[in-house]
């Protein structure tokens, strides 16, 4: 009788738990340590945390260990944590400007007030195999730091703040101005109300930014392609720490209470002119950690998603941003696996009538 | 980390003297999230059939896998409740297995096989074959919320149907139903009528429980997790299923087969494929009832 | 019963739950003390409902004194009639404001407000109203001691235009509560 209803059924679920950690520990190799991959998987950690919807390197890193990679399980995990934590408040709004840059670019000009910073990116490197890796040892990595830091040109004056691309042609009338929050005071909160449509703006980029990654880059490739009229150039795009601002609860005074790092991209798109005159929309994405193409997908999709007459899924705010939780979609993909006998039975019903009803009218038409 | 394990560790916290679960509340969820659900929940017995928005809350058990109606339960159990959670009709089933060790870790309640015994019974896709009193409450896991669905694809028009109780291409999808199949195909989630105003989907029962829902004496709560809403019908309610007078709404048709186990004939009744040659089986699916029977 | 301080708001919402699918039966709210102490029954209710998500309105507070402990024991905070989540009649009527109150929209008619009366005592049948709707088996006439004559009456009109409309609670000098939904319908008298 399958899976439902056995003896013994309870054990067997124990046992296929332990299982899956057994899977992770039965080989010869050592433990990973959460450190290690908080430091040399950062990438993976970041895309968990923007998922997640929580910015904790070490709860990421240990919860990637603990899913064996699997990055939907592990963003769940630290969803379903966050879920336990009350909300004391809501952080100031940050002013990007501030940003400790780590990466930034513009390919709408070639050379920005501040400098184009490439910082570290795999974009330009080559895409072999670095058999050397298979012998990485701690050796081999001094030797590579020492090569880095001997190489080291004179120290550059790095500026403590950038300009922003857009803003420049926002003073020249070439941009539209930026749009309202949708409300005022404090954001919708997608973890207290459930959407509603037409979403608040606020609603829509929080529900962008815990977006899955490919979820986001299928629907936001999908308009950049042709099911849609959006085609963006990159204005900008940042990588790098904004410091976080609390009110203080007593004083009202803000203070920082830490810094996250974070993925921003703003996408210049169609022009258009509410008054009369035309100037570029904005599209704008952030999410949490360095995930550039989640940054730039979510860009697209936010201006997309404000396109006034939506003629593609990608436009269709309800469609993109019900279909692009990872965790939402991953439960319900999942939920199949379990049983589903007594809807098959009830299926089973009308098909069989359904069929004896086709057969009596055959019957009745050849007598 | 193993349910057992985790559910170990809680269980010495709670018997060194701690008031709260590892560090969770009472009920796992925090005061907010359960108020928030309380309060929904109040207007959703207030609205028959109204699918109320709330802000559900990730839960350890994926989304899907009936965190509706787990948040529904723990928003309301008290640890004097006796909990009953069945699956397809199985207090033995994976799911069912899985949350009710949950929900007794985390509210510190007893646990039944027993309908009549329980105070509180969590389900996917059945309600139980004995009738339930006005002392109990059923709470109903439900994946889609939306009876329209199947005609609308947009959460914002079938609100607008909804408001203004335009259910026309509903009708019409059962009519061009009937020209195309002679039936009502609609097995399981039929739709009905919740007080003469509400068309509400009935989560995934089969239509053999939909007359259960009319007039009873219970409560029913229906949460959907994923689809974070929430929607009741309160005992004493008329619930009708959609049918024309020509071709009314029937259940499912198990004559000349019963139970082989317990011998019910006045049962829904599982099909069991018992060999390659494709011979049936037929038992309950409620198998607390057939275990009752059967004792 | 194995119910401590931690579960009171878990006991308390399960007498409103089933006060609220059972309208017009009277229900008895637990640790309200015997006799019940001094505004027991509100202060167990909103305890168990509100929060800072939520705002609530007061008609008749002498010393704004009720508001200040509902604010200090939820965090809600209080706000003008027709704006509130909850409105509390702390003395069985509404002096007419029951029309100013939110009835909802016809796509979210859950955004109604919900309207507390305090009351002496919730005396079960031998009302003047006809009740009837989801919830109640046939008719039934409950009685509602200290409630001003016309709120009946008026909790009707608000409720014509269903599913718009408000939800009634009502609670008593002795920890009691019942309940009439907007689903109900009151017959006339």
């Amino acid at each position: 009788m399958g899976y439902v209803a056995v003896k013994g059924g309870i054990e067997a679920i124990e046992n296929a738990c332990s299982l899956f950690a057994w899977e992770r520990s039965k080989g010869s190799s050592e433990p990973l340590d959460v450190a290690q991959i908080r430091e040399q998987l950062y990438l993976a950690v970041d895309r968990v945390m923007g998922e997640g919807s929580l910015y904790a390197p070490d709860l990421a890193a240990l919860a990637l260990k603990q899913a064996a990679g699997d990055s939907f399980e592990a963003s769940f995990m630290l969803r379903a944590y966050r879920a336990t934590q009350p909300r004391l408040g809501y952080s100031l709004p940050v002013n990007t400007e501030e940003m400790r840059i780590v990466r930034r670019i513009s390919s709408a000009f070639k050379d920005i007030p501040g400098g184009q910073v490439l910082g570290a990116t795999s974009d330009y490197t080559l895409r072999l195999l670095d058999f050397e890796l298979l012998k990485d040892d701690a050796a081999r990595r001094e030797a590579f730091r020492e090569k880095v830091f001997s190489n080291l040109s004179a120290e550059a004056e790095i500026p403590d703040t950038f300009p922003k691309v857009i803003d420049i042609l926002r003073r020249e009338g070439l941009l539209a101005d930026s749009l309202p929050s949708g409300i005022a005071g404090e954001p919708f909160d997608i973890t207290r109300q459930s959407l509603t449509f037409p979403a608040p703006r606020s609603a829509a980029l929080q529900s962008l930014a815990r977006g899955e990654t490919g979820g986001l880059l299928t629907l936001a490739y999908s308009s950049m392609r042709g099911y849609g009229n959006i085609h963006p150039t990159l204005g900008e795009l940042r990588v790098g720490y904004v410091p976080l601002r609390v009110a203080h609860p007593v004083t009202g005074e803000p203070y920082i209470a830490g810094e996250v790092k974070v993925t921003e991209a703003e996408v210049l798109a169609r022009f258009e002119g509410t008054d009369g005159i035309p100037r570029f929309s904005l599209g704008y994405g952030l999410c949490f950690g360095q995930n550039e193409l989640k940054a730039i997908s979510m860009a697209v999709l936010d201006r997309c998603t404000r396109t006034a007459k939506p003629t593609c899924p990608a436009e269709d705010q309800e469609y993109v941003l019900y279909h692009t939780d990872g965790i939402e979609a991953m439960g319900f993909c999942n939920h199949w696996k379990l049983p589903h006998y007594v809807d098959f039975l009830s299926d089973l019903d009308r098909l069989r009538k359904a069929q004896k009803i086709a057969r009596q009218e055959e019957c009745n038409a050849n007598e | 980390m193993r349910m057992s394990d985790w559910l170990e560790q809680e269980d010495l916290r709670l018997r060194q003297g701690e008031s709260s679960v590892g560090g969770y509340p009472y009920g796992f969820m925090d005061d907010g999230a359960k108020k928030d659900i309380r309060r929904s929940i109040l207007k959703a017995v207030a609205i028959p059939g109204y699918q109320v928005p709330y802000g559900s809350r990730e839960m350890p058990i994926a989304r899907g896998w009936g965190t509706g109606g787990i948040q529904i339960t723990l928003s309301l159990i008290t640890p004097d409740d006796i909990l009953k959670v069945i699956d397809q009709g199985c207090d033995g089933s994976v799911n069912a297995v899985n949350i009710k060790k949950f929900i007794q870790t985390v509210a510190d309640v007893e646990i039944t096989n027993d309908t009549l015994t329980a105070t509180v019974i969590q389900t996917r896709h059945r309600i139980p074959e004995e009738q339930m009193t006005a002392a109990q409450i059923l709470v109903l896991q439900v994946p889609y919320p939306e009876a329209l669905r199947e005609v609308e694809a947009s959460e914002a028009e079938t609100r607008r149907m909804h408001a203004e109780a335009d259910y026309s291409r509903m009708w019409l999808y059962l009519y061009e139903d009937i020209v195309n199949y002679g039936e009502i195909t609609i097995s399981y989630r039929y739709p009905v009528t919740v007080n003469g105003r509400y068309i509400m989907d009935p989560s995934p029962i089969p239509r053999w429980d939909v007359p259960k829902l009319h007039q009873a004496e219970t409560l029913y709560l229906f949460g959907a997790g994923r689809e974070k809403r929430i929607y009741a019908i309160p005992p004493h309610t008329t619930v009708e299923p959609l049918e024309f007078e020509d071709h009314t709404f029937r259940v499912e048709d198990f004559s000349g087969k019963s139970c082989a186990r317990c011998g019910a004939a006045d049962t829904f009744l599982d099909e069991v494929i018992e060999n390659e040659s494709g011979d049936r089986t037929h038992y309950c699916s409620d198998s607390g009832y057939c275990d009752k029977r059967f004792a | 019963m194995k119910s401590a301080a931690i579960h009171h708001d878990h006991a308390t919402f399960r007498v409103i739950l089933q006060a609220m699918s059972h309208p017009g039966r009277t229900f008895a709210l637990p640790f309200c003390g015997s006799p019940a102490r001094d505004h027991a029954a509100l202060i167990m209710t909103l305890g168990c409902l509100l929060d800072n998500e939520v705002t609530f309105s007061i008609i008749e507070d002498d010393d704004n004194r009720v508001a200040d402990v509902i604010s200090f024991h939820t965090g809600s905070v209080r706000v003008g009639i027709s704006k509130a989540d909850f409105v509390i009649a702390a003395r069985g009527r509404t002096d007419g404001l029951l029309a100013s109150m939110r009835r909802g929209t016809l796509e979210y008619p859950d955004t109604g407000a919900t309207v507390i009366y305090l009351i002496d005592d919730i005396a079960g049948e031998g009302g003047r109203f006809a009740m009837s709707g989801p919830g109640i088996k046939g008719t039934i006439h409950p009685l509602f001691t200290g409630l001003a004559t016309t709120e009946m009456n008026e909790l009707r009109e608000v409720n014509t235009e269903y599913p718009l409309g408000v939800d009634a609670l009502f609670l008593d000098a002795h920890g009691r509560i019942a309940c009439i939904p907007r689903s109900i319908r009151i017959g006339a008298n």
